[in-house]
């Protein structure tokens, strides 16, 4: 279903401009490259996902400011509506007085940002009987020239007319069938649209693609599992990791998994994409001995030719459902006089690293949660000492029918820190990282069927740890500390936005928009939204005023896995709505 | 086996839903005139799509089922998730995600009837299955191997495939089995397929020494090869499930409608009608084990 609507008031707002404009000038400009890269410094858009293709979050506004938040107001309210509510994981994207933005069951929306009202709204058409994991959530669009450019859930890539909303191109990313999906915001890197793909079980291999941004036309291929041939302009490219079977066992490798379902970010320094993998397939690690590369890691990949540069594990043989997908972001530091190109990310495992974005090569690690029990710590490489004691069974020590030991494991499965994006500020030079403090019994299920068929499965409840569960927490990427910590009884699912205005934007389940001391984690500002916010907040300056967007809508992962943690959401109610704030001039 | 407890929270959560249900009682169902039936959706020999239209046993079992009870049969589609647990949200007491009207079937087959699963806890001790109603075993399945005994030869047990190739669906029982007894040995021997039609494809090409699946798939894909194969449980005695009753479920606040099936069922395993059905679709037909002896 796709419906079009231009508003009276914007095309009359549009004439006037396109009159007081010189000739040939639009009053909608394209998005070139170079405004991409700039994307951070430009204030009066926003124009990736991420704030730049770093994904530092972080703007250099500071009109608010910890003195001025509190006065901050909504300045309009835009609802989805319809009946399909669910999980808003959307940032949304702004450009030339259009905001563009992101909604569950692959809806997208263009609309006003003065006003808020609706331009124009596309909505996927989803065959039956699609079976995405998880939840029908979208993190955001990209936008490049006049195309506005998403991925839908059954792991199709649609280009948009930006001004009319209309199909330009469409291309399929895989199988829905063979199980890919697409809920990651794509990137643009030199001209192509590059992704990931959803999909972690059914035997799915994870794959990064680059395509002409203007065209869909398919440039490389790379997948993510050692053994597989890779793609250049449709000629062979080498087999990623050189050759099949170093790390994995019999054919497993054909169906590794390792699916880069968050997407990733683009360094222009060192001229490299960072993307993430999932977990490696099957889920149950005693079938496949070795560290199953390129699984739970961070890939550096040349733009131009496709190739993996080098490669980060953070949990080899994952055993625990940690997929390795979090977002690694470029920053410098200074040390010993000495300028460190570094890149960080905080890991589903709950450990911090720091590497050497040139290399890749381990600078330091640290957990930034507490009673982590699957490892003991880091060693000099980065690579995770692991707690033998806490290793879940192997289910074929279930083939008795019993229901064997019960393992308790910290972080759970949901990971200390999920998809949800951190901030790094350039002014406190400190990471702002959403983390959740919980963990899980594990255990076999030998009572278990899977289509008709009798079936090994492997059961989990997580629990908290703490009376909280969310935290959000300062770390300094030098010395591992954290400066301060703010806690949230429910589990943090948002991402976060830091500004030059001394604060620190996120969302929480619970509804609200908190805005707090950067360098304190004071809150400074709280606005209720009415339903829980899993989104990522932005800040963008028009007409010399800052204004502040984050979509409102609870659902994502955490509402699909019961326990204890139902206890603190039980009561949130959904939404989907884009709430717009501002600071008023006078 | 329920603690008052227990069974005092169960109502409570029966009252709850039953207030938002939309699967259909008894008597909505018979005087609407149809009755919605779940299958799994591509799901050879028990229900799929030919080209004459939805084809199978579970397909036959459902007509005749409705035919007894005056209705006509409506097919409600599964795409299968993870587990069965996900499968009986999807078909019976929830619907589908991506379903805004959130449709729900009245009866659902393939169900494997297992009285551990369906009294099955939760890790608080809480009942995982209480919102469905698990009734009316109609065939029994098991594991099986279909060999190639010119590869094989008179070798029963499963060292062969030490040697010969054996194909597993992807994250199956049998995937688990033979990739984790002997010591992890015939690992590298095993080749995943996304069904055991794509093994038997390899086992009449030449490339394999067996292929391990669900009997009732082996012996129809099977009779659609020329060659001469051999299907036998040796060598997966160590298996801890090795044969499980298959059944149907309903919303478990319409008993009334799943005692009318039931009767249906008893009737006609007791007539013959079941095992005809079996045998239209080349399979042997074994009762579930509540009608051994």
């Amino acid at each position: 279903m796709k419906s079009l609507s231009l508003s009276g008031g914007l095309l009359a707002s549009a004439i006037t401009l396109a009159i007081s404009l010189p000739l040939g000038m639009s009053a909608q400009a394209n998005v070139t490259d170079k405004d991409i890269l700039n994307d951070q410094e430009t204030v009066d858009d926003v124009v990736s996902y991420g704030i730049g293709p770093r994904g530092q979050r972080y703007s250099p506004l500071k009109k608010l400011n910890t003195k001025t938040v509190k006065k901050m107001h909504p300045a309009w309210a835009f609802s989805f509506g319809g009946e399909k509510q669910r999980g808003q994981e959307s940032q949304p994207l702004v450009k030339d007085g259009v905001m563009y933005v992101t909604a569950s069951y692959s809806r997208i929306y263009a609309v006003d940002t003065v006003t808020g009202e609706e331009l124009w709204q596309y909505e996927a058409r989803l065959p039956d009987g699609i079976m995405p994991c998880c939840d029908v959530i979208n993190r955001g669009a990209a936008l490049y020239e006049d195309l506005v450019i998403f991925g839908t859930l059954d792991a199709k890539l649609v280009a948009l007319d930006s001004k009319t909303g209309k199909v330009r191109w469409r291309k399929t990313m895989g199988s829905y069938k063979a199980g890919y999906s697409s809920t990651a915001a794509p990137m643009i890197v030199k001209g192509m649209v590059v992704t990931g793909v959803s999909g972690g079980e059914f035997g799915v291999v994870g794959k990064v693609e680059a395509r002409d941004a203007k065209t869909g036309k398919l440039i490389w291929t790379r997948p993510t599992v050692e053994g597989h041939m890779g793609y250049l302009n449709g000629e062979e490219n080498g087999i990623t990791g050189g050759a099949a079977n170093q790390t994995w066992t019999g054919d497993l490798w054909k169906t590794g998994g390792a699916a880069t379902w968050l997407g990733g970010t683009y360094d222009p320094d060192t001229d490299l994409i960072f993307m993430g993998t999932g977990n490696p397939s099957p889920w149950n690690s005693h079938l496949r001995p070795g560290d199953n590369l390129y699984s739970s890691s961070r890939l550096a990949i040349d733009p131009d030719t496709g190739k993996i540069v080098w490669h980060f594990q953070t949990t080899p043989h994952d055993g625990w459902d940690f997929d390795g997908v979090n977002e690694v972001i470029a920053f410098d530091y200074k040390e010993k006089g000495k300028t460190v190109k570094a890149a960080a990310t905080a890991d589903r495992n709950g450990y911090f690293y720091v590497l050497d974005r040139t290399d890749g090569k381990f600078i330091r690690g640290f957990p930034f949660i507490s009673n982590i029990t699957w490892a003991k710590g880091l060693d000099e490489n980065g690579r995770p000492i692991i707690n033998e004691a806490s290793l879940p069974g192997n289910p074929a020590d279930s083939e008795d029918g019993s229901k064997g030991t019960t393992v308790f494991s910290v972080p759970s499965f949901l990971g200390g820190k999920n998809w949800m994006p951190m901030a790094y500020s350039q002014k406190t030079e400190l990471f702002y990282v959403p983390s959740n403090e919980w963990g899980m019994d594990i255990w076999n299920e030998p009572v278990s069927y899977k289509k008709g068929a009798a079936y090994l499965g492997s059961g989990f409840t997580i629990k908290p740890i703490f009376d909280h569960i969310g935290s959000l927490k300062a770390i300094n990427p030098k010395t591992g500390e954290i400066e301060w910590e703010f806690k949230n009884d429910a589990p943090l699912w948002g991402g976060v936005l830091a500004t030059a205005g001394n604060l620190v934007f996120f969302g929480n389940p619970e509804g609200y928009l908190l805005g707090l001391n950067a360098k304190t984690g004071e809150v400074e500002y709280k606005f209720n939204t009415g339903s829980g916010i899993v989104g990522s907040p932005i800040t963008w300056e028009q007409d010399g005023e800052q204004y502040l967007s984050v979509v409102s809508g609870w659902g994502g992962a955490v509402p699909l896995w019961g326990g204890e943690v139902a206890k603190k959401i039980k009561n949130l109610n959904q939404g989907g709505t884009v709430w717009t704030f501002k600071l008023p001039k006078s | 086996m329920l603690t008052g407890q227990v069974l005092w929270l169960l109502l409570v959560l029966l009252a709850g839903f039953s207030t938002t249900a939309q699967a259909r009682s008894y008597d909505d169902v018979i005087a609407s005139g149809y009755l919605d039936i779940a299958v799994y959706r591509e799901f050879p020999p028990y229900s799929f799509m030919d080209s004459d239209g939805p084809a199978g046993i579970d397909i036959e079992i459902g007509k005749l089922i409705a035919a007894d009870l005056k209705l006509e049969p409506r097919w409600f589609w599964l795409t299968a998730d993870e587990n069965l647990e996900d499968d009986l949200r999807n078909a019976i007491w929830k619907g589908q995600i991506l379903d805004p009207e959130k449709k729900k079937a009245d009866l659902m087959l393939r169900v494997p009837y297992d009285r551990k699963f369906s009294y099955a806890v939760d890790g608080y001790g809480l009942p995982k299955n209480e919102l469905v109603h698990m009734f009316a075993p109609y065939q029994r399945e098991s594991w099986a191997l279909a060999r190639n005994l010119e590869k094989t030869g008179d070798v029963r047990n499963l060292a062969i495939f030490r040697y010969e190739k054996v194909a597993v669906e992807i994250d199956s029982l049998p995937d688990f089995f033979l990739g984790s007894t002997l010591g992890g040995r015939l690992r590298d021997n095993l080749v995943h397929v996304l069904d055991v039609y794509a093994g038997l494809e390899q086992l009449e090409a030449g490339t394999l020494g067996a292929v391990a699946g669900m009997r009732g798939q082996l012996q129809w894909g099977l009779s659609r090869l020329a060659g001469q194969y051999d299907l036998s449980a040796d060598g997966l005695q160590a298996m801890s499930l090795r044969a499980w009753d298959i059944g149907m479920a309903v919303k478990s606040d319409y008993r009334q409608f799943s005692y009318a099936v039931e009767a249906i069922v008893e009737k006609r395993i007791a007539d013959g009608s079941i095992t005809a059905i079996f045998q239209q679709y080349q399979l042997s037909y074994e009762q579930p084990s509540i009608y051994a002896d």
